[in-house]
């Protein structure tokens, strides 16, 4: 016996065998291709979790200063020492601290800024930044006619909490006048703005969502 | 499925027809063998299309033939039989052939069972049954079929000769070592006419000649025993039999109570014990010689043929399945996996915050904070003067000059090296004694301060003097004196 004999017996289970082999073997195809979609897509998902993972680790290890920024930023901002400097905002703090803390009257000259570029202003520049960041930098001549040496003191100690401490006394001179006895006091600071120092588009509110 | 299953035990011209479903008996008939019998039975049959048929022969026309052969294996050995086979003048119509054992003389021998039965009725009708589509399965005889069945009832010797009685006649059935050898039959017709002894005599002969011709093809000798077995009922003129045993022979009977126990009771009256015996071992499947021709064989071949295709398909199929159901269920379980994470994403913060930006905030942060750290006032510094100066009274503070710029002497630009200094000016009041003690006093003061670095006295036009005095004592008068302090860098604490 033969295929050929057993042949006309089994063609039509065998076909029929076949069709339904083959049908699902196209089924197990297709679902294998969906499958391998899913799991393109899955993997996609992942690679932007790890993404956003690691740029919210980052954020987190920069929190410090982050939360330092977000805390001070604001106050900076109201100073406008986040903006270019401005002579009138400067006469206007004088005068409004000079009011409100009932200070000796002082007289002021408030000097052009200079404009600082990265690594232009490294001789006036207080501190050594592993950051070139721009800066201004605009001097201000003060001067006081007053009946102590200290009596400038105050004045100078309200400034520096007033501008938060980015304000740097250069030189400070005290001239006792006999007859009068008075002291001229003459001291030279020198205020700095960051206009440019932000990151464009960034809006200091955005760090609230921080972690 | 069912498992319906006709057995036809044809004895001479009597064929008894066993239909069973499993082991539970259906319907027993009784058939003459002629042609109308058939024509009605192969109706029958056919409707079942499922069933399958094997016939069971006891016959005088049976023959068996013990042929031995040299070893030879594969399709050599398959031609040699084949040719062997085809020498004997039996092989014609039912017969086959089975190998008994392998015998080791001058060279490596087969011994092998030719079986071969003259039927011309059931051979001429097997081309029918298979134009009708019945499926034939077995056909075998009765002597075949006792090495299945003798063994779970009678303790075997290697040596038995079973005798048994049936339509035809005594058959006589040699087996060695539970493989049947030999049987023949001693009709009823020559054993009809002669007296009880003579029987005796005659079947003792008979068997005497198969234990001579058992010597003779050196299948026993003469140290071993013979086992006699009578099956059934041992007839009443036959019971001398024992004692007319032409040697020393084991005499045995296996009586009709003790197959019935072992195989039931006969459900019909035209069937024997040995017959329920016979039905046993078809439905035990044993494997034994079958005499049928292929061509028979095909209908029930080609229907396990297709059985075991559409097993083969069901268990590629499930197979198929259950790896869709597996993948499947990876597919769902990842669509799961894929939402959570899709939500994990979307209730992640989303910082608008690239590095770049972090970088700059940082050095904005970094820088800020510096200037703030460097910052000093001259509020110590007008302290330290303060403290100094107002104890003395031949002395008067005319100027103060405080200063924080770079260190000249430095190398690298940087907020430790910015200097704070105090040009402190006085005027003696009075040049007297007391103006140059206090004038040391006032030096030696600020020396011993640990806030300054250097006191220096400073002289009007000598800038490019770097120092000048005298070994005379201090000259004081009126002119303004100027000393400057250089203060010590604040002390910065260690961070690591």
């Amino acid at each position: 016996m033969t295929l050929k004999n057993y042949w006309p017996f089994l063609s039509r289970a065998l076909m029929a065998w076949l069709a339904t082999l083959t049908l699902l073997f196209l089924g197990r195809l297709s679902l294998e291709h969906l499958r391998s979609d899913v799991q393109q897509q899955l993997d996609d998902v992942h690679g932007k979790i790890l993404q956003r993972q690691q740029q919210v680790d980052s954020l987190t290890r920069a929190h410090s200063a982050l939360h330092m920024f977000h805390q001070k930023g604001l106050r900076w901002q109201q100073l406008g020492l986040l903006s270019p400097a401005s002579a009138d905002r400067i006469e206007r703090d004088l005068v409004a601290l000079q009011q409100s803390q009932s200070l000796p009257h002082v007289m002021y000259e408030i000097g052009l800024p200079v404009v600082c570029a990265a690594g232009a202003c490294e001789s006036r520049w207080p501190v050594l930044s592993a950051e070139a960041i721009p800066f201004t930098m605009t001097p201000l001549q003060l001067r006081w006619r007053v009946a102590h040496e200290a009596d400038v003191l105050k004045w100078l100690q309200l400034l520096s909490e007033y501008y938060s401490g980015i304000l740097l006394v250069r030189q400070c001179s005290w001239k006792h006048q006999q007859p009068a006895r008075q002291i001229e006091v003459q001291c030279g600071l020198e205020l700095f703005n960051f206009p440019h120092a932000l990151p464009a588009h960034f809006n200091l509110s955005s760090l609230q969502t921080l972690p | 499925m069912t498992n319906s299953h006709f057995v036809v035990l044809i004895d001479g011209m009597r064929w008894r027809v066993v239909y069973m479903r499993g082991k539970r008996f259906m319907v027993i008939r009784q058939v003459d063998a002629d042609e109308h019998s058939r024509h009605a039975l192969l109706m029958w049959w056919r409707e079942f299309p499922d069933a399958t048929i094997s016939f069971v022969t006891d016959e005088v026309a049976e023959h068996y033939h013990v042929e031995t052969i040299p070893h030879v294996q594969g399709a050599a050995g398959r031609q040699l039989l084949s040719r062997k086979l085809a020498a004997w003048p039996y092989a014609q119509g039912l017969f086959t052939a089975c190998q008994l054992d392998r015998t080791q003389a001058l060279r490596l021998e087969d011994r092998v069972l030719f079986i071969a039965l003259t039927s011309p009725a059931l051979s001429g009708w097997l081309p029918t049954l298979t134009q009708n589509a019945i499926r034939l399965k077995l056909i075998c005889t009765q002597a075949l079929l006792l090495t299945c069945w003798l063994p779970v009832m009678v303790p075997m010797s290697k040596h038995i000769v079973c005798l048994q009685y049936s339509c035809s006649g005594l058959r006589m059935s040699y087996l060695k070592d539970q493989r049947l050898f030999l049987s023949q039959v001693i009709t009823s017709q020559s054993l009809a006419v002669i007296s009880s002894d003579s029987k005796c005599i005659s079947v003792a002969e008979h068997i005497g000649q198969i234990y001579l011709y058992c010597k003779q093809q050196l299948w026993l000798n003469s140290e071993e025993s013979l086992q006699v077995l009578w099956l059934g009922k041992l007839p009443n003129d036959l019971q001398g039999l024992p004692h007319h045993l032409p040697f020393k022979a084991a005499w045995q009977v296996l009586s009709e109570h003790r197959m019935a126990d072992a195989f039931g009771q006969p459900p019909a009256a035209f069937l024997s014990a040995t017959d329920m015996a016979v039905l046993h071992a078809i439905n035990a499947r044993y494997p034994v010689p079958n005499l049928a021709p292929n061509e028979a064989l095909f209908v029930q071949s080609a229907a396990l043929a297709k059985r075991r295709l559409h097993v083969a398909g069901l268990v590629a199929t499930s197979l198929i399945l259950l790896s869709l159901a597996l993948v499947w269920h990876g597919i769902q379980a990842r669509q799961g996996l894929l939402e959570r994470d899709r939500y994990v994403l979307a209730q992640m913060p989303t910082p608008d915050l690239d590095s770049r930006a972090l970088t700059q905030l940082r050095g904005l942060t970094q820088t800020i904070e510096e200037i703030q750290s460097s910052v000093r006032m001259p509020h110590q510094a007008l302290h330290l003067a303060e403290q100094v100066l107002q104890p003395l009274v031949a002395w008067q503070l005319v100027e103060l000059t405080w200063q924080l710029s770079a260190d000249p002497t430095a190398e690298v630009e940087e907020a430790a090296h910015w200097q704070e200094t105090l040009l402190v000016g006085v005027q003696a009041t009075h040049p007297n004694k007391q103006a140059e003690d206090e004038w040391l006093q006032m030096l030696s003061h600020f020396k011993r301060l640990p806030a300054l670095a250097r006191v220096e006295v400073v002289t009007p036009g000598a800038a490019h003097i770097e120092r000048k005095g005298g070994t005379l004592p201090v000259l004081i008068d009126d002119r303004p004196m100027t000393l400057k302090l250089h203060f010590a860098p604040p002390v910065t604490e260690d961070k690591s």
